[in-house]
């Protein structure tokens, strides 16, 4: 069983430098794509 | 299905439990059986988050929603990223440091038993009714498009399933659970690239989406708010989190999965990793149903998808479904010209011509579907969840129809199993090592959990052998298993939140919060995508107005 003190909680992720970093960029990405389907809609979208 | 069909589905299923099996070798401790032994890795972690999510049934009936709704089921998932960021930064590190096996063991350590014992039965009540339609409802449809009676489709899946859990534990869970969710990628990639294949050599992937388009298939996003609306930008988001929060935050079928993880950097990225992938991958599923559509505005689909329910309708003497039948391939054909046009000229007039005759092919099939719940005293009749698999057995290629079924089967079992192995876990930890048999050797609880897994999975398989008698109780079921979220994900709020709250709040904040989404469900028209959000906001209510006081840790 892993100890309760470990540190690994303290490593930072793989890439970005930071968590928050990461974080924001994940929120970014969904912010890419609703704004890309936004866009689809807008032009694919002709409601009868 | 084809004979090179059966090779490609039978190597796969093997190959898949084969190796999971063999991964999974050496789990002789408790915390190794049901925890991995808390040494996976992120994308393992990842894939099996992803395909537990995936039952069959997601699989196939999205697809047919793309097909008859369109895209904007995508709003859907909006939520998910959020909640997994929110998950990823609060949740993670206090599940890391606790050291739990259950999401609800973290509740006794920051409140007290009952919270635990009430959270855990809500857990094994909710997730217990699930596994039982789990294993059902991608049998029925199965059944009906292999052409099995449904004994042997549920008692082939309940027992593979069965098999390779109760001997492997989370480990064959999960490694089967991530080549489960390749085969569903691949199976996806086939089944859209098939639909685009299949166009007419003078219909470019342009005009098919054109086409899907003069029908309302392509809203992908509606700004419109509408508490009555199930599927728009504000809905997704913020009921959306608030569902993905309480399903990937507080159910153990979830919560394991990344318990597994050998760090909280790997917890994290598995996570964030399903974070980035599903929103667009769900817009590929749905869009490929969408394709399907304009595969079939020149290639007639059959009146009714579910084959053994248009047998019956052909058989009837009154020639009531034959005139339908006739009204339907008049109008299919109208269509078809019309579509024609459409992508010759992109003329108003043509277009028009189209949307009328797809209009009129929708009530016809409707009047069908009628005919259908009518012969079947006023059951109600489901024909999307066929949609899919009727192109995929009709139109695909020899070798990927049977990859696309290995796709459905996997879809099937990556979610029984986790469910399977997570009911079994509750069952072991929160209450049987809790209250029955306290301080008992390890190799006694392993033996406990596996005949725990092992009756969850004879309760599952049994459920679904009846689960054709059951009628509309299984609407019932699929009802009362969304009610309780919200209470769950509150009680939650409530266990990470820097706020004092005791026992006695948390246990009575969830009472009130059960209590407020039944009378809501009961007594309001609001869509069951707030349910999580009213749950939960009653739940922390309560509990902050009525346990402020000293918590378990302090």
């Amino acid at each position: 069983m892993r100890s309760v003190d470990s540190g690994t909680e303290e490593e930072p992720p793989p890439f970005l430098g930071t968590w928050g970093r990461v974080y924001a960029t994940v929120l970014a990405h969904l912010a890419f794509w609703i704004v890309v389907f936004y866009l689809f809609t807008v032009r694919f979208d002709l409601p009868s | 299905m084809r004979g090179v069909d059966w090779v490609v589905l039978i190597v796969s299923l093997v190959a898949i439990i084969g190796y999971g099996l063999y991964r999974a070798r050496g789990s002789n401790t408790v915390e190794s059986y049901l925890l991995a032994g808390r040494t996976m890795h992120w994308w393992v972690i990842g894939l099996s988050i992803m395909a537990t999510q995936a039952s069959a049934i997601t699989f196939i009936g999205t697809t047919g929603q793309g097909y008859v709704d369109g895209l904007r089921f995508v709003q859907f998932y909006f939520g998910l990223p959020i909640a997994m960021v929110i998950i990823s930064a609060v949740a993670v590190p206090l599940f890391f440091r606790s050291n739990v096996y259950t999401a609800y063991e973290y509740l006794e350590k920051r409140f007290d038993s009952k919270t635990r014992t009430l959270a855990s039965l809500v857990f094994l009540v909710q997730r217990g009714l699930g596994v039982g339609l789990a294993l059902y409802a991608p049998a029925v449809v199965l059944s009906v498009i292999m052409g099995w009676p449904e004994p042997v489709t549920i008692a082939t899946m309940g027992i593979l399933v069965v098999t390779y859990t109760v001997i492997g534990g989370i480990k064959a869970v999960m490694w089967t659970d991530a080549q489960q969710m390749m085969v569903m990628f691949s199976g996806i990639v086939a089944a859209f690239l098939a639909a685009v294949w299949g166009l007419p050599s003078d219909t470019s992937f342009l005009d098919a989406i054109h086409l899907a388009g003069i029908t309302g298939k392509m809203q992908a996003v509606d700004l419109n708010f509408d508490w009555e609306n199930r599927y728009n930008l504000w809905s997704g988001l913020i009921g959306g989190t608030f569902l993905a929060l309480s399903y990937f935050g507080t159910d153990q079928s979830q919560v394991q999965r990344y318990l597994t993880g050998k760090s909280i950097r790997h917890m994290r990225i598995s996570l964030l990793f399903n974070a980035v992938v599903k929103v667009p991958l769900q817009f590929v599923i749905l869009l490929t149903g969408a394709l399907v559509f304009a595969f079939f505005v020149y290639v007639e689909p059959p009146l009714l998808f579910n084959p053994i329910e248009r047998a019956k309708m052909e058989e009837r003497q009154d020639g009531a479904y034959q005139a339908v039948q006739s009204r339907y391939q008049a109008a299919w054909s109208a269509r078809s010209e019309a579509a024609r046009r459409v992508t010759a000229s992109r003329e108003a007039s043509a277009e028009n011509a189209f949307v009328v005759a797809n209009t009129e092919l929708g009530v016809i099939r409707q009047e069908a579907i009628g005919l259908v719940e009518e012969s079947n005293n006023g059951e109600t009749y489901n024909d999307t969840n066929y949609i899919f698999l009727n192109f995929v057995i009709g139109y695909l290629p020899a070798g990927l129809v049977g990859l696309v079924m290995a796709a459905v089967f996997a879809a099937a079992m990556s979610t029984i199993s986790a469910e399977l192995n997570s009911l079994a876990t509750v069952t072991v930890i929160d209450h049987y090592r809790r209250y029955l048999f306290r301080n008992r050797t390890d190799k006694h609880y392993q033996r406990a959990a596996k005949i725990s897994t092992a009756f969850w999975g004879v309760y599952a398989t049994v459920f679904a052998s009846f689960g054709g008698q059951l009628g509309s109780l299984i609407e019932a079921v699929n009802v009362v298993g969304s009610l309780f979220y919200g209470s769950m994900l509150g009680v939650f709020v409530l266990a990470f939140s820097p706020w004092r709250v005791n026992g006695f709040g948390a246990f009575s904040g969830m009472i009130a919060g059960l209590a407020a989404v039944a009378w809501t469900a009961s007594y309001t028209e609001v869509t069951f995508l707030w349910y999580n959000l009213i749950g939960c906001v009653m739940t922390v209510a309560v509990g902050l107005a009525l346990g402020r006081g000293a918590t378990a840790e302090s």
